[in-house]
């Protein structure tokens, strides 16, 4: 791991955990054992179904983009227990928002963590990305950060690349 | 009971600010999509406190509270962002903002604001 690979990584560690710990109450931990396939094996079956993903352009020094991918079931989840609407009276416009804001804070809190080092970036404003199966894939020499985090049935991947 | 308008592009966030804001007993008196939209209803239901996003499109955060400060010199507003950066912090201080926040937030730090301002 190069050394922006070890800032972002503890950032976005940092920024995960608090961000999920204080809006929604889940503990989302890092899955050490998760498999991040390259660009020479990439294979869809071995990646987990996705259907939202947020995303953000990180502008620093090197720009980046900064995705994070779930599945609607997790979305659901996360954006109730931050709002405090039941679940199924989500609609489709709440779960969208709900993980671009996700994405949003991670980032925002990234880039407050980073501010003062030499890897501080600003941000664009957030969007979504929607589709069934759909799959964020980036050159292998670009990945800064791919990782899982879970919390019981919950999970979703974040991922920071060089663009 | 003190009235609030919160301006914040993401509906996500004025859900959850206005069920913060009620559960405290404050009443959300408006919600404003964008900066321009904020200063309109800034001046239309001179809120007690404004919750103003920063960055949004239309007209950003602290173009607005330059222009509801024009208008009231007395406005209290808390800046609510996910960059924390100390240079947005002095920016938004110069202009006038009473409170800079952070997001994340809870209920603590939400309340924790406004007793500042109020």
């Amino acid at each position: 791991m190069n050394e922006q690979e070890l800032a972002y990584h503890r950032a976005f560690t940092v920024a995960v955990s608090e961000v999920m710990g204080t809006m929604t109450g889940f503990e989302m931990e890092e899955d050490e054992a998760f498999f991040t396939p390259d660009e020479e094996s990439f294979d869809p079956k071995e990646t987990q179904p996705c259907e939202i993903s947020g995303a953000m352009v990180l502008l620093g020094k090197k720009n980046c983009m900064a995705t994070v991918t779930m599945t609607r079931t997790t979305a659901s989840m996360l954006v109730s227990y931050m709002t405090g609407i039941p679940y199924y009276e989500l609609k489709n416009g709440d779960l969208f928002d709900g993980v671009a804001e996700m994405m949003n804070l991670m980032a925002g809190r990234a880039k407050a963590l980073l501010s003062d080092s030499e890897y501080h970036f600003d941000i664009s404003p957030p969007f979504t990305i929607v589709g069934e199966n759909h799959y964020i894939v980036h050159k292998k020499q670009a990945k800064l950060i791919q990782k899982r985090f879970v919390s019981n049935e919950l999970s979703f991947i974040l991922k920071v690349f060089n663009v | 009971m003190k009235r609030v308008l919160i301006v914040d592009d993401s509906p996500i966030i004025h859900n959850l600010l206005r069920k913060v804001l009620e559960r405290n007993e404050f009443e959300v008196c408006g919600d404003a999509k964008n900066g321009k939209e904020g200063v309109e209803m800034y001046k239309d239901l001179k809120p007690d406190i404004v919750f103003m996003d920063i960055t949004m499109p239309v007209m950003e955060g602290l173009d607005a509270v330059k222009l509801i400060k024009e208008y009231d010199p007395d406005a209290k507003v808390i800046m609510l962002s996910a960059m924390g950066d100390e240079e947005l912090k002095e920016e938004a201080k110069g202009l006038g903002v009473d409170v800079f926040l952070k997001k994340p937030f809870d209920d603590y730090k939400i309340v924790s604001a406004i007793s500042k301002v109020v």
